[in-house]
């Protein structure tokens, strides 16, 4: 009898060290072998179609979504069947989100050419060339007070003496493998499935705002990771009852790094924290402690202050601004004062095929009639978690933001809105699709789901990003990237060499980006010196108005690109959105306001490249009383 | 292995901080990430699985970066090689203090087997080399809309002495035979000679000065032509200096 104790005594050492133990380590991959083969079939479709687009050929888009579809549809599929390990998952996640940066790079493969990349690219040369924060940055005088993204390339190319282009598609891929990395965690720690934490990064992935903006070297690309992982350090840190000091070092030391990185990033995510620690306080019978969310919620709000009132005092303006334009503009379409934006316009004679806008209008369709399901699934639950009422409540702003796309000044607000709260619906849609618990309204079938997730990636790449910014191609007039070409390159780096850094110049968006970043010139516009320059192009004469105008904005040379008199511009401005009868040009500038220069007294044209010329106003301003 | 990639970074880091610069390349942001990698082995709670390991090196990497990068810049001495592996040795000597105060748990994370078929490497294989070369097919096609701009740059400019300077460069691709014309109102043509410039190439020469009694502006026009009938043509306006 005893022996037969002591063996029972010893099998139950052995199940309850087995049960405590680690999983054996042997990791199934499963199909992510084959999913690997598609993505890369995708990829090279992509690729074809970008070759295609260059040459602008009619092919160029279908076989882009082709190769959309082979990356995303597979893997889709594959996330939906119900057994399979959490790695394998979590690498079919990780897949997706990277191919979708490779189809990023692949675009600009040689250089930097989103609009925001310039930006960030002088912030970078600037502290290389002092080793000193906060110099004036004219493409963008906020930037320098969130140094955090530069400061960190910077970090990175002291170590390893690589430049400026490979650090920064290095960074950014890093970015992106912690944004896929730390959403899934975040999704299975709350929900405890994979399952849904896979769905959860497919939905996160057709928010409007990951394949154009979240991959470019830009300061909300390095904050939005870096906001998820704390967000995921304070699930863990409030998971083990505050005694993880890994994650709350962790939580803690990413709240002052994201202080110091994106101003819009800092806000939201003090507003999540806030509201987090709120209801875990209110909701006594939540299980899990609620002082780690406020101590973060603390910490957050005070390390945000400190940065903001000492050095980012520009970002409460500058946010300010944005916002209450947007929402100033939509209360008066509300009210008929204003007539909403039309969505879809055709610029320039670029046009998003009717497909396309059918996708579009149905994903937001598909996401607007579950939303009330998910949040109805999640708070269901006998005792949703904090987060789950936090998300549900984020939620609930996705179609306020979507109301802000029929105004000018909220559509980038409405966008850059998604990067967030896709987080909620992601989290909460792949609940209600995959989740364990029962539900009577949801859909069963898996090709139906599949399908509905393709249409709404879909249709968040379309509402995202119009044809001419998802493929390279020919120049078109004030397009972005597709207006970064050669000619405007080399003029900008015979500007630096010939004329030398800082000279005070009016130049059109484009040019302006370029002379401003890989120029380091100082573009003079009136959303950095509130001095409006454009208009010195768009008047028919130079009189003695626009001689102040000059005078007092220092002028030295003006940068005159005659490709503006051929093409309105495909976004809404030419110079900036100050300029007269921004967002409503139908025609192309009138060249005889381009050539007036040639004629006026005291104006040297100094550099002609064809397209681009720049002339010297130094005589006549001096001319001038 | 904690102990070892300590040592390795603090070496790495220490050279940069003697040297006054990167000693490793790109292996550098390698170095980067020791400090949280050895971060998630040592601080409780552990063992993490191997996503959450990866997650908090990486995450941990990302942040100090930002950090060391904005307190290095904040210093007198300014953000440069020096000042930041003298950080970067900061976060190695915590990541060694976590290493130092860490017992061991008593649970270990088994070492992860990854099982493949060869099916499954095959199909790693196709899919890698597809991408791969679907970039390189990406990277071609920018190369040759980068090449095939043609673009020639003429100007007129002081030099760094003050005296004028006309010069031209030539990205087209080709060669050109160049000449150029600077007009004078009420006084003869000036023909400067350039003749051949290859492509990628650059001219430079000097701008005739002016006599006293001319006070009119110059226009100088360049003239070009290449292979396959390229014809080129580029304007300048000056007010020349004037002799001594």
């Amino acid at each position: 009898m005893v022996g037969t104790l002591l063996a029972r005594r010893a099998r139950g050492i052995r199940t309850f060290a087995h049960a405590h133990q680690p999983p054996s380590g042997t990791a199934r991959v499963g199909v992510i072998p084959m999913i690997l083969a598609w993505t890369g079939a995708g990829l090279f479709l992509i690729a074809i179609a970008d070759d295609q687009g260059r040459q602008d050929t009619v092919l160029a888009l279908p076989l882009f979504w082709l190769g959309i579809l082979c990356m995303v549809g597979p893997t889709t599929w594959r996330l939906l069947e119900p057994a399979h390990s959490r790695g394998e998952r979590l690498g079919l996640a990780l897949i997706l989100g990277l191919a979708l940066y490779v189809v990023k790079l692949m675009v600009s493969p040689l250089a930097l050419t989103l609009p925001d990349e310039f930006t960030h690219q002088r912030t970078l040369q600037d502290i290389l060339t002092t080793g000193h924060l906060f110099a004036d940055n004219p493409l963008l005088r906020i930037s320098p007070e969130f140094p955090g993204l530069e400061a960190a390339t910077a970090v990175a190319g002291m170590s390893s003496g690589l430049g400026s282009f490979p650090l920064a598609i290095v960074l950014i891929g890093v970015a992106r493998v912690v944004t896929m990395l730390s959403l899934f965690l975040v999704v299975s720690t709350v929900t405890g499935s994979g399952r849904v934490a896979g769905i959860a990064s497919v939905v996160y992935a057709a928010n409007a705002s990951f394949l154009p903006f979240d991959v470019a070297f830009s300061y909300e690309s390095l904050a939005l990771p870096l906001a998820f992982v704390v967000v995921w350090a304070l699930l863990r840190w409030q998971g083990h009852r505050g005694r993880s000091g890994l994650h709350a070092g962790i939580a803690l030391t990413g709240i002052a790094a994201i202080a110091v990185t994106h101003h819009l990033t800092t806000l939201v995510l003090v507003v999540l924290l806030a509201t987090w620690a709120v209801v875990a306080l209110v909701r006594r019978r939540d299980p899990l402690p609620a002082w780690p969310i406020v101590v973060a919620a603390l910490w957050a709000a005070a390390a945000s202050a400190v940065w903001l009132l000492s050095v980012g005092s520009l970002a409460l303006t500058y946010l300010n601004t944005i916002v209450t334009a947007g929402v100033a503009e939509l209360l008066a379409v509300l009210t008929g004062a204003a007539a909403p934006k039309r969505l879809f316009v055709p610029r320039g004679g670029l046009q998003a095929p009717l497909p396309e806008i059918i996708v579009a209008y149905s994903a937001v369709l598909l996401l607007l009639f579950a939303l009330p399901f998910m949040i109805r699934y999640a708070i269901r639950h006998r005792r949703p978690a904090s987060f789950v009422v936090v998300m549900c409540l984020a939620a609930l702003l996705y179609p306020g933001s979507l109301a802000l796309r029929f105004t000018t000044a909220g559509s980038e607000t409405s966008q850059r809105a998604s990067e967030f709260l896709f987080l909620a619906l992601g989290l909460l849609g792949a609940d209600w699709l995959v989740g364990s618990r029962s539900s009577r309204v949801r859909l069963r079938s898996r090709r139906l789901i599949s399908a509905c997730l393709l249409i709404v990636f879909a249709g968040g790449l379309i509402v995202g990003d119009p044809p001419q910014g998802r493929l390279p191609g020919p120049y078109h007039v004030a397009a972005e990237q597709r207006s970064i070409e050669p000619e405007g390159v080399d003029t900008a780096r015979w500007v630096l060499a010939m004329l030398g850094p800082n000279n005070r110049l009016i130049a059109d968006r484009t040019n302006a980006k370029l002379l401003g970043s890989i120029g380091e010139q100082d573009p003079v516009t009136s959303a950095n010196e509130h001095i409006g320059t454009a208009f010195i192009v768009f008047s028919s004469r130079i009189g003695p108005d626009e001689l102040a105008l000059l005078q007092r904005a220092q002028i030295r040379y003006i940068v005159v690109d005659f490709r503006l008199a051929h093409d309105p511009p495909i976004y809404s401005y030419y110079f900036e959105s100050a300029e007269p009868n921004a967002g409503n040009h139908t025609t192309p500038l009138p060249l005889a306001s381009l050539k007036k220069f040639d004629v006026l007294p005291g104006v040297a044209r100094i550099y002609d490249s064809g397209d681009i010329v720049i002339y010297d106003i130094r005589g006549l301003v001096n001319s001038v009383p | 292995m904690s102990a070892v990639l300590l040592v390795v970074a603090g070496v790495g880091f220490g050279g940069q901080l003697v040297a006054g610069g990167p000693v490793l390349g790109p292996l550098g942001l390698v170095l980067l990430g020791i400090p949280g990698f050895v971060i998630s082995q040592t601080v409780r709670p552990v063992p993490l699985s191997w996503a959450e390991v990866t997650l908090v090196t990486l995450g941990t990497t990302l942040i100090g970066m930002v950090l060391v990068g904005v307190v290095a810049a904040l210093t007198p001495r300014g953000l440069d090689a020096f000042s930041v592996a003298a950080a970067e040795l900061v976060t190695v000597a915590l990541a060694a203090a976590c290493l130092v105060r860490s017992s061991p748990s008593g649970a270990r994370r088994a070492p992860v087997r990854i099982h493949v078929r060869p099916g499954s490497i095959l199909a790693v294989g196709i899919g890698l080399a597809l991408a791969g070369a679907g970039y390189l097919v990406a990277m071609r096609s920018a190369q040759v809309q980068q090449d095939q701009a043609s673009v020639v740059q003429f100007w007129a400019v002081a030099s760094a002495t003050g005296e004028p300077q006309l010069g031209l460069r030539n990205a087209t691709g080709t060669g050109l035979e160049c000449s150029i014309a600077v007009s004078r109102p009420k006084l003869p043509e000036i023909d400067l000679a350039v003749g051949s410039v290859d492509n990628g190439a650059s001219w430079t020469g000097s701008l005739p000065l002016r006599d006293a009694t001319d006070t009119t502006r110059w226009q100088i026009s360049l003239s070009c032509a290449g292979a396959d009938g390229l014809a080129v043509q580029r304007r300048v306006f000056v007010d020349p200096v004037a002799a001594s």
